[in-house]
């Protein structure tokens, strides 16, 4: 039932749908953009700033354009993913990250993360150069079921690939709790290889959970 | 007068806490004990504020090590004048 589905790169048409994916992916199966508790912002804040970082057009990182396929039926979007190398220019994606928050954001919401920054880190795994990061899936759902997670992740790969031809793994980073995507990851050839679970009650309140699961797929 | 290694070494030596930081040209991330995402906005606003320069995002982007941070400071500064 693929057949009417258009796998394509993302352009800047693109991004009103890409920030929606990402804000649906952050939320996973709860109601939190852990962008919004840990900078303080709300989620039209944070829709406004994603946009603008994607119009700037920076690649490799999770706010990257260019990182982004798009799925599309009868000229809708069916679905985005993105994923890029780490460490492609040298810069790693967290650098990158935060030199856009701090450029569009104001000095108090990176103040505000730094309180909190010790806590998200209890469940985060370091992006290892020199591998493909999958971030921020998202289909809606009138086209879920149709196998369009596993035509983006395809095209993600084969569009790396070309790229950069001695890269063999991807990794994905989840949240526990968000048992859809874990499992619609595991169909997509992916498995478990780590697990961080934090102790700090506030974890909850950024994230909707305290688990965290990094995913890796050979190429 | 100071040189902008000199300048951005007082900005990191201060921030991170470093008395003793000696920074070279081909320092980053990797090698810089302490810089880091969380401590990075902090670095570059310090030399944002010691010279009374902004930085873009796009300009921030390619920074990947001392070198490339002391060109585009002289950059900013060169505008200035």
């Amino acid at each position: 039932m693929s057949e009417d589905i258009l796998i394509r790169k993302a352009i800047k048409t693109d991004i009103d749908f890409i920030v929606e994916s990402i804000v649906q992916a952050e939320k996973g199966m709860g109601n939190t953009i852990s962008y919004c508790t840990l900078f303080d912002i709300t989620e039209k804040e944070f829709r406004d700033v994603a946009g603008k970082i994607l119009d700037e057009g920076i690649s490799n990182f999770e706010f990257s354009l260019d990182s982004f396929m798009i799925a599309e039926s009868g000229g809708k979007p069916a679905g985005a993913y993105g994923a890029w190398l780490e460490g492609a220019d040298g810069i790693s994606s967290g650098l990158l990250k935060m030199s856009a928050l701090r450029s569009f954001l104001k000095k108090d919401n990176i103040i505000h993360y730094k309180s909190l920054a010790g806590i998200a880190n209890e469940i985060s795994f370091n992006r290892q150069a020199g591998t493909m990061q999958y971030e921020s899936i998202y289909i809606p759902e009138a086209f879920r079921g149709r196998n369009i997670g596993s035509m983006l992740v395809e095209a993600l790969s084969n569009n790396l690939r070309i790229q950069y031809p001695r890269v063999d793994e991807a990794f994905v980073q989840l949240m526990k709790h968000n048992t859809v995507s874990l499992q619609a990851h595991v169909k997509y050839g992916f498995k478990i290889v780590d697990q961080k679970t934090g102790t700090n009650t506030l974890l909850f309140k950024v994230y909707s959970g305290n688990s965290r699961v990094l995913m890796k797929k050979p190429l | 007068m100071a040189t902008t290694l000199e300048i951005i070494n007082e900005v990191f030596s201060n921030l991170l806490n470093k008395p003793d930081l000696k920074l070279t040209l081909t320092d980053s991330p990797d090698s810089v004990t302490g810089w880091d995402s969380l401590t990075h906005p902090e670095l570059i606003s310090g030399i944002e504020e010691k010279l009374d320069i902004e930085f873009s995002f796009k300009e921030l982007a390619s920074i990947k090590d001392i070198a490339y941070l002391i060109e585009l400071t002289n950059s900013k500064l060169n505008t200035l004048k």
